[in-house]
Formats: structure tokens, C-alpha cells, sequence
């Protein structure tokens, strides 16, 4: 999570324009706002109707809430044709392109995989084969029908369930920047649990805002640090949760294309225009690795990524058109800087 | 399905954003489309349009505002090119609308509704009913007298939790019920954003909850929702009130009050107490209903009920979730 007292600490203030920082946990994370408003008033309603937002989409998107619309869709579809309202249709479509574009990398449909797997109760175990077999059955963006005549969903296996979670929370971002620009904020930072961010304009007298990307395992340490300016950035990873067995090392980021976790990808990064494409996309990444994975970028206009292979202690980075990095596709080994708690963070 | 059954099923899902679960069988055909204008755009407009968008067959054939930016935010929900209007009039003259939905400030809400009625169509209308007294008995007046269905859009109604405690209150699982507490409470100006706050007509335009020309203030706003479900759990209306509030903490130029406390007496010796704040969140929005053999919670996700000792424990849980 952000640390708002550091960012003050480490932000110019200049009168009158206040920087005004608020957390509210939303999506299963912690949404943190950076804002410098007109006045106080300015801010505080500028921050109330963007949290509004983010909290008007979780109960629309959210997997967890039985009253959500992804709930009802995913309680129905095996059986009908859902009709949903044209933001949800939008954004399911959006992910169904996704899953295309990444030939199956990234996949709303994943879950039962994921369970498969244990890691919906937070630990992991190798599934039967029977297990794995059942719960391929219902995964595959192919298995989601979206009619955009009727706008209309409905599922073409039983089991299919939609979870949002690796494009849900950009997209709350990307539509609470729309509420600040449109209140009339002149620059914010919208950070969604310090994996996706958007920077909006610059904090006065700044080119852009400083986002440090941390080292896998390591927060304390940084990778890179780049100056964002009407740009999201987004990152993938899964340092923190693993399980071992047979030693081979597990993490919770599932490759839906064969069922098993991906291995040998530490952490994924991707700087793009917007939200949503961060958000859905550097999990795309981090399941396909730098190889693939930059033929995909080199789609997204402005897309700058960033991997880091390996295991804990022999870690290697490779980019794609980073900003701090010299030439393309340039590999090396990860000395990390030591900067400790500048700026806002992410990973 | 034809349009009169839409309308009950619509009017359902706007009131407790929730849809009905089975049966989505609505035929597709062009002349089975229910066509829906609505007049005021805003937060909540936006809101009910996402929601009646879930129907099928539904398509918004009309937006009015009086608002710029607000069209460009509805046509975004609708994902058309949908017609504007800037005067109710005009929208309501469009031969292609079966109903409209009246989203507009309060104190709008007995001309946009009336007009809309008679016009012929039916009307979801955002509660709470009208501003006055005779404004609510002439909204009366004008249902009767057109004969076109209306309904108040007040929220949970028809959420599930909200009928299933109903019912068991009604069922007396929790005894003679003599207590409503009800809550709106939250940590917010309650004001929104304005793009230029030197505009002081857009002030009042956008922020029309703080002005006592457009609004009733929290009671109204927030308060009608909880009322008219202690009216549903005591089979009556209240008969006497009494009330404080005050400006005390915003005190940014507003005009109704950031805090109140009211206690309503029903016919039956019955009690509702509601309080709304704008200086702490901890109990945010939520009904606490009070029987001689037990309580039921209501909260904008579920509802619990709380058993009181005298009931054997040996045979009934002490606690229910719904």
C-alpha cells in the first residue's frame, strides 16, 4: 500500500493548490487518491464522487457481492441469455479482446482453474487430473457468447463463471480519473492496491508524478523509476504468493492456456495510455513471458513493459521500450537501487 | 410479456436494483421494445438507466436535462446516439416513449411526474414523492385520474432480504415489534464536485440536496427510504413526529441541516427513530427492528436476526443470517 505520509514528504506543495491523499478499501484492495485541488472543498467533494465511482462499480463488477450484476450474470447465464446494460457488455467485450489479442493469456474465465488449484482459500495444491480436466471444461474466453444486437450474455458450457479481477480495478481507475477531470482536479494519482495506477497531469512545478517499481520480495528496493504523465502503469506479480511442491515453485498467476501456474516470471510492468489495458494486460504479459509477450505490446500504441525472470536471488530483467532502459529487448542481471519509500510505489 | 407486466417487473428492478431471475423471455421483436424517456440526468438518473438497461427490450429513446454535460454522460450509458431534450415538454411531446423516469430535484418532482402522467405514460419516479403536501396529493390525483401506473423509487424494497424479513416479521418470528431505528449515517460534505464553483447558479444546480428551494434535506433524501419501510413493518403511517437538527459542522453555505434525529409515533404505540449524519460512517445505512422475542438488522447487503434470551436456546439458533 501507498504511504501518503511519504508522498507528502516527497511532493512540492504549492500555495494554494494542497495535496490531499484518501485510502478506502474497494475491489478486495486499497484505493489511494493523490489529488491537488483548487481548495479544500474542491477536494474533499472531487475525492467523495470519485471514490462514489469506484464503489458503483465494485457492486457492479464485484464476484464476491450476490447482488452485483456480474453475480447475476454468472448465477444465469448457463441457462439464458443475460441482458446487461451497455457498460458491463462494453467491458466484457473489451475483455473477450484481450483474451484474443494475448491468444488466451489473459482470461476472465479462469476461476475454476484457479480453485482447482486452491488458491481461492488462499494456500495451493496440485489438483487431480480429473480435477484439472472438469475445470478446463468450463475455462476459455471462447465458452462466453456476447450477441451485441441484444447485448446479451450467456455461457455455451456449464460452469463458466466471469471474474473480473484482472481488469476490474484499471477500469475503476480509469473511471475515477474521468470523475476528477471532470470536477475540474488539475492533477491526481489514482492508485488501485499499488499494482495499477493511472498519473494525471503533474503535480505543480513536476513534468509528471515519480512511480517507483519495486523489486519482487523486496519492497524496500527498486527496480526502476519512471515520471508518469497522462499514463497508467500497471504490474503483475506474485512474489508474495506461491506454494512449493516436488520443488518446483507455484505461483497464484494461473496460465489458463495449460492449467498450470506460470513459472520463471517474478513480475510484469507495463506502461500504457490507459487503465484498463494496464491492468488487463500486464497480467497477459506476465503469463506469456518477454518473448511472446513484447510481440503483443508492440500492438498497444505507447506501451512500454518490463519483466523480470527467474527465481528469488538470480534475477534477470528484460524491457520493451522502458523508459529508463537502453535499446530493445535488452537483458540483464537485476542490480537493484537502494531507494527507499520515494514517491509513490507501486508493484 | 406485454408492456403493462414490463412495467411492474422495470418499476422492481429500478427500486431495489435488482431484476428478476428467471424467465428473461422477453420476445426481441422490434414492437415488443419498451422505449424510455427520462428527465434528469444526473447521479441517480445515471444510475436507473444503467439499471432498467439490464431489462431486455428496454431502450432509451429520450434524455432531457437542463444540464449540458449530462447528455453526453447518458448517451455514454445508452452507448447511442439518443435524443435530447432540454425542456421536459418537448421530450414527453416524442411519439416513440411508453414510460419516463422523473430523476429530477424534488422540488421538480410533482410538474415533471404530473406532466409525464398526462402525457400518457407511465412513470418511475425518484422518491421522494414531491416537496409539499399538496404536491403529493396532486400526484395522487393525477395517477387516479389517468390511470397510468406510477411507483416511488424507493431503495431495497424489493431486495430479497428486505421481502424474506418482511415476512418473518409478519410471520411473528420476532414477536409484538415496538421499535424501528433506522440510520443513514456516513463522513461526507454530501456535496459534489463543481467544475466552477464561481458559478453559483451551478452551485445550486448540482448541490440542489443543500437548498431548501429544491430539497427536504437529509430527511427527505435519505430518510424517506427507511420510513417507508418502518411504515411496511408497522402496517401503518406515523401520526406524530418530533425532530432536531442543525447545521453544525458543514458549514459551507449550505442551507439543510448536516445532522438530524426524529422520532416518529405510530397509532399502535409504535416508535421510529431515524438519524442521519454527515460526520461518521460506523453505522452507516442500515434498520435495526426491535420485537419482544428478537431484532432483525437490515443493511444494504443483508439482513441478521438476533434472537432475545427468553427463547429456548436448546432449539433455535441465536442468530440468523438472511
Amino acid at each position: 500500500m501507498s504511504n501518503p505520509q511519504k508522498a507528502k514528504d516527497l511532493i512540492e506543495v504549492k500555495s494554494p493548490d494542497e495535496l490531499s491523499v484518501q485510502s478506502r478499501n474497494a475491489m478486495g484492495t486499497v484505493f489511494t487518491i493523490y489529488l491537488y485541488a483548487r481548495d479544500g472543498g474542491q477536494a474533499s467533494a472531487s475525492l467523495e464522487a470519485a471514490f462514489e465511482e469506484i464503489e458503483r462499480l465494485e457492486e457492479a463488477l464485484s464476484d464476491y457481492r450476490a447482488t452485483s450484476e456480474l453475480s447475476r450474470i454468472n448465477r444465469l447465464a448457463a441457462r439464458q441469455a443475460v441482458t446487461t446494460d451497455p457498460e458491463v457488455f462494453a467491458l466484457l467485450q473489451r475483455s473477450l479482446a484481450y483474451s484474443r489479442r494475448s491468444a488466451g493469456a489473459f482470461d476472465v474465465t479462469v476461476g475454476p482453474l484457479m480453485r482447482a488449484w486452491g488458491f481461492f482459500r488462499g494456500k495451493g495444491r496440485y489438483p487431480t487430473d480429473r480435477e484439472l480436466r472438469r475445470a478446463r471444461e468450463s475455462v476459455g474466453s471462447e465458452k462466453v457468447d456476447l450477441d451485441p444486437a441484444a447485448r446479451t450474455v450467456r455461457f455455451a458450457a456449464p460452469g463458466v463463471e466471469l471474474d473480473l479481477g484482472a481488469i476490474g480495478k484499471g477500469y475503476a481507475v480509469d473511471r475515477a480519473v474521468k470523475v476528477l477531470r471532470e470536477a475540474g482536479v488539475k492533477a491526481a494519482l489514482v492508485d488501485a492496491g499499488s499494482s495499477t495506477l493511472y498519473a494525471m497531469n503533474a503535480p505543480p512545478g513536476k513534468s509528471g508524478w515519480t512511480v517507483h517499481v519495486p523489486m519482487p520480495g523486496d519492497r524496500s528496493q527498486t527496480v526502476s523509476t519512471v515520471t508518469l504523465r497522462n499514463e497508467s502503469l500497471s504490474t503483475s506479480g506474485s512474489y508474495e504468493k506461491f506454494f512449493q511442491l516436488d520443488g518446483h515453485r507455484y505461483c497464484h498467476v494461473m496460465d489458463p492456456r495449460n492449467g498450470v501456474p506460470v513459472q520463471g516470471v517474478l513480475q510484469a510492468t507495463l506502461i500504457a495510455p490507459d487503465s484498463t489495458t494496464t491492468d488487463a494486460l500486464s497480467n497477459a504479459m506476465f503469463v506469456m513471458g518477454p518473448e511472446a509477450g513484447r510481440k503483443l505490446l508492440a500492438t498497444v500504441p505507447g506501451a512500454r513493459g518490463l519483466w523480470i525472470l527467474g527465481e528469488p536471488g538470480a534475477q534477470r530483467l528484460v524491457q520493451w521500450q522502458w523508459p529508463d532502459c537502453a535499446g530493445d529487448g535488452n537483458e540483464r542481471t537485476l542490480a537493484a537501487k537502494r531507494e527507499k519509500g520515494k514517491g509513490q510505489k507501486t508493484g | 410479456m406485454n408492456r403493462r407486466e414490463f412495467i411492474g417487473r422495470a418499476a422492481a428492478a429500478g427500486g431495489a436494483l435488482l431484476l428478476a431471475e428467471s424467465g428473461e423471455s422477453w420476445p426481441k421483436a422490434p414492437s415488443d421494445q419498451i422505449n424510455l424517456g427520462i428527465i434528469g440526468v444526473g447521479s441517480r438518473g445515471q444510475q436507473l438507466m444503467r439499471t432498467f438497461l439490464r431489462v431486455p427490450g428496454v431502450r432509451f429513446a429520450g434524455l432531457c436535462d437542463v444540464y449540458e454535460p449530462r447528455f453526453a454522460a447518458g448517451r455514454e450509458i445508452t452507448g447511442e446516439n439518443t435524443p435530447i431534450y432540454h425542456d421536459h415538454r418537448e421530450l414527453l411531446a416524442a411519439r416513440d416513449l411508453d414510460s419516463v423516469i422523473v430523476s429530477t430535484p424534488l422540488s421538480l418532482h410533482s410538474q415533471h411526474v404530473i406532466a409525464a402522467l398526462e402525457s400518457g405514460r407511465h412513470v418511475y419516479g425518484e422518491k421522494s414523492l414531491a416537496l409539499t403536501v399538496e404536491e403529493c396529493y396532486a400526484i395522487v390525483d393525477a395517477v387516479k385520474r389517468t390511470g397510468k401506473h406510477f411507483q416511488v423509487g424507493l431503495q431495497y424494497h424489493y431486495a430479497p432480504w428486505y421481502r424474506e424479513t418482511l415476512r418473518r416479521i409478519q410471520a411473528g418470528k420476532i414477536g409484538r415489534i415496538t421499535q424501528v431505528y433506522a440510520y443513514w449515517h456516513r463522513n461526507n460534505s454530501w456535496r459534489r464536485p463543481v467544475p466552477n464553483p464561481s458559478d453559483k447558479k451551478l452551485e445550486r444546480l448540482i448541490n440542489w440536496r443543500l437548498y431548501k428551494q429544491y430539497s427536504g434535506g437529509l430527511v427527505a433524501e435519505l430518510g424517506s427510504h427507511h420510513i417507508n419501510f418502518a411504515n411496511e413493518v408497522f402496517g401503518s403511517a406515523p401520526e406524530s413526529v418530533v425532530g432536531s437538527g442543525g447545521i453544525d459542522f458543514w458549514k459551507d453555505g449550505r442551507e439543510t441541516q448536516d445532522n438530524v434525529q426524529v422520532t416518529y409515533r405510530y397509532p399502535a404505540g409504535q416508535t421510529l427513530v431515524f438519524s442521519a449524519i454527515t460526520t461518521n460512517q460506523l453505522d452507516g445505512a442500515q434498520v435495526r427492528v426491535y420485537g419482544t422475542d428478537g431484532s432483525a438488522v437490515l443493511t444494504e447487503a443483508d439482513a441478521i436476526f438476533y434472537y432475545e434470551p427468553k427463547r429456548p436456546q436448546s432449539a433455535v439458533a441465536q442468530q440468523t443470517v438472511v
